[in-house]
């Protein structure tokens, strides 16, 4: 079985075809835009907006075909990011989708973002066991679940705020750094101490906070403008990754389940994965983090995740719309 | 009418008085630095127009429009990644302006000012860690 999956959430306009045979996944294509247009056109991609995405679906649909070398006949199916994102965004991938749907009389199946990070995790290592727990950490969203089977769910907690990525984007503007900030941050902070102690954000059950750590930074930089930056980068970075691992460790002690998946564009973080690799050889807890390429939005992630709700619920409606906000 | 408050949690009862005298179609345009307590007002704000507790405020910068629902739809818009004002008329920025809904407005200053004509006004400073001064244009009583 072979599904195509298109990704328009927010920044990246996506394509990816994967394979599925017997139980072997197999990823034919992965196109995502930013990286894409770079190549071609040496172009520059604007910051965020849903004209971008129309320009885009379509040269990045046909790459992807391209570079699969498959033809429209054998596609078995359509996948789709319906929510959560910009509206205006999903909007373009959804419609897109649809026609192609139409067009070539294949099902067409709307997948939740999240769910299409948890399948990055899948396509990456599919030897990992279930039941395991899920971070999810991204510029837009920073959520905690327990994947029970694949397409079965349960949020754990979630931020109260600033997602994690926001907050790495945030503090490298106030270190004088435009968006994205992740990479910033994780380059600026090998030449750094870990010299200030920011407070290690407080907030109940296994949900999540940023912005008081933003705030905290914020305060530091007003007080002690002069002080490196390096050592502010890195003070901060060391702080994420220690509130990271204390709702990790929570959440392993209340299941008593020790695998754990981490996906999203933070997840590219080396020296966060470092970390938690240490982290989990003291306490015997075993991490999988996705390939980099799939850690960030892609389409391919997307398709497997249409390719196995297909398999167990069937088609979406054609009259499905896109959500801004929806849990997993 | 100018405040000060000495704590997120001040900020956020302040932002509910404002929240409870808003009506259908109104238009707050937040202004303030990064960290200086938008988020933290507009979740005042939300809970004054009668948005449960449990429905999350947060912030929308990587979406850039939230919507909630209390009394009337709320729409929480953020244009923190907003460079180029053209990338607002793609988002229909001005079909949430113009519509019944109330609209609380994150980085205001990236909108052209004519578009906020009618708009109510928040200043945030930052006085000291955790103290801030907040004006309010466009209010005339707060009760």
């Amino acid at each position: 079985m072979i599904f195509l999956g298109i990704e328009t959430s927010c920044d990246e306009t996506a394509v990816g075809i994967v394979s599925k045979e017997n139980s072997e996944e197999k990823i034919l294509s992965n196109i995502v835009s930013s990286q894409w247009v770079h190549k071609r056109y040496a172009g520059v991609l604007p910051e965020l907006a849903s004209r971008a995405h129309i320009q885009l679906i379509v040269p990045v649909f046909k790459t992807a075909l391209e570079v699969a070398k498959i033809g429209y006949s054998e596609i078995d199916g359509i996948a789709v990011t319906y929510a959560p994102g910009l509206v205006g965004a999903l909007l373009v991938g959804l419609s897109f989708a649809k026609a192609v749907s139409i067009s070539i009389n294949k099902p067409f199946v709307g997948v939740n973002h999240l769910e299409g990070h948890v399948f990055a995790i899948f396509l990456s290592h599919p030897e990992i066991e279930l039941p395991f727990i899920c971070l999810i950490i991204s510029g837009g969203h920073t959520e905690l679940v327990l994947v029970k089977d694949r397409c079965s769910y349960e949020v754990l907690g979630s931020t109260i705020d600033d997602a994690c990525g926001e907050a790495f984007d945030k503090v490298a503007r106030m270190l004088g750094y435009s968006y994205p900030g992740g990479a910033f941050i994780e380059k600026l902070s090998e030449s750094g101490k870990h010299s200030i102690k920011f407070p290690l954000p407080n907030v109940a059950k296994l949900d999540f906070s940023f912005s008081g750590l933003k705030t905290a930074v914020l305060y530091f930089l007003k007080e002690n403008p002069t002080y490196p930056k390096e050592d502010v980068a890195c003070s901060f970075q060391n702080v994420v990754v220690d509130f990271l691992l204390k709702k990790i460790n929570q959440a392993v002690e209340q299941l008593g389940i020790r695998q754990v998946g981490v996906a999203g564009g933070v997840a590219i973080n080396r020296y966060l994965q470092r970390r938690f690799f240490e982290y989990g050889t003291l306490y015997n807890i075993k991490f999988y983090f996705p390939r980099p390429e799939l850690c960030m939005d892609n389409g391919a992630m997307i398709a497997l995740a249409g390719l196995e709700r297909y398999r167990r619920f069937g088609p979406s409606p054609l009259s499905l719309s896109p959500i801004a906000r929806v849990r997993l | 009418m100018e405040f000060i408050t000495n704590s997120s949690q001040e900020t956020i009862e302040l932002g509910k008085k404002i929240g409870a005298q808003l009506k259908a179609g109104d238009i707050l345009a937040f202004y303030g630095e990064l960290g200086s307590g938008k988020t933290t007002m507009i979740k005042g704000v939300c809970l004054g127009l009668g948005v449960a507790e449990e429905s999350i405020v947060k912030s929308p910068s990587f979406i850039i429009i939230n919507e909630y629902q209390g009394v009337y739809s709320i729409y929480h818009i953020d244009l923190y990644r907003i460079k180029d004002p053209s990338e607002l008329y793609s988002l229909g920025l001005e079909d949430y302006l113009e519509g019944s809904g109330i609209c609380l407005i994150e980085w205001a200053e990236k909108l052209n000012p004519e578009l906020l004509a009618q708009a109510i006004k928040v200043q945030i400073e930052i006085i000291a860690n955790t103290m801030r001064k907040i004006k309010i244009h466009g209010l005339k009583t707060l009760n």
